[in-house]
């Protein structure tokens, strides 16, 4: 079975700060086909951003443009890519992830990954900005990367 | 190398017809789309040599995504100054 998710911009940029050799989980459910991944040009920007700014690449000389943009190729070759995402879900105090939202609502995602409490929080039955999401998307599931595995074992 | 695959129908309909949209035949347009996927870096390959580098730069993992976490908010306050 395949799932869909949108990973968040820290996922991407821990793949390329964590050790070599490191085994990613989030990598690994992509090239095994379990995981698809939402994608669209808000998130591909912020992707893209992150890994071009300065203090970024002052330690890491290898992230150069044109690396950057091989990475974000192969990337979409696990992705769907969405056109028009309509805003839909407005988190007040965080304005600045609602793409993220309004991804996975559009994109029908099972899954958002992020490593962000801030956004963690909303899974939770008793918050009442997850409650407005889940009445929006009602199978999404907020999880941090390192639980995404598990998660996708724990279903039926 | 002579390859025979099964594919279902659906995916058979869509081949034909981006081989088509490419002007090429379909063992054709099958044979170059096998090169690609083959030869192409995986994302960990083209990783790779990032890790080092950041490895290198005597980080441990917390800082480097407490570094991570603040570009991005600082990108984002830029891109909203911006207007954008």
């Amino acid at each position: 079975m395949t799932y869909r998710a949108v990973y968040d911009s820290m996922v991407v940029f821990q793949w390329a700060a964590l050790p070599p050799g490191r085994e990613h989980a989030t990598i690994r459910l992509l090239q095994s086909g379990q995981i698809r991944l939402c994608m669209s040009a808000s998130l591909l920007g912020e992707i893209r951003g992150i890994l071009s700014r300065p203090a970024i690449r002052a330690k890491a000389p290898n992230l150069t443009d044109a690396r950057v943009s091989e990475i974000l190729q192969a990337l979409l070759k696990f992705a769907d890519w969405f056109d028009s995402v309509p805003q839909q879900f407005s988190l007040s105090l965080h304005p600045k992830d609602n793409h993220l939202f309004d991804l996975a609502i559009v994109g029908g995602a099972d899954f958002l990954v992020t490593f962000e409490n801030r956004l963690l929080k909303l899974d939770a039955a008793s918050n009442p900005d997850g409650q407005r999401l889940r009445a929006l998307t009602p199978s999404l599931k907020i999880v941090r990367p390192d639980r995404l595995s598990q998660e996708i074992l724990n279903r039926p | 190398m002579t390859l025979h695959l099964v594919v279902p129908a659906e995916i058979e309909q869509r081949l034909r017809a981006k081989a088509g949209e490419a002007g090429q035949s379909v063992d054709d347009y099958v044979s170059k789309l096998l090169a690609t996927a083959v030869t192409s870096p995986t994302l960990d390959e083209l990783l790779d040599p990032v890790r080092r580098d950041f490895a290198a730069a005597g980080l441990n993992e917390d800082q480097l995504m407490d570094l991570g976490r603040q570009e991005l908010e600082a990108m984002r306050k830029e891109n909203d100054a911006r207007g954008r």
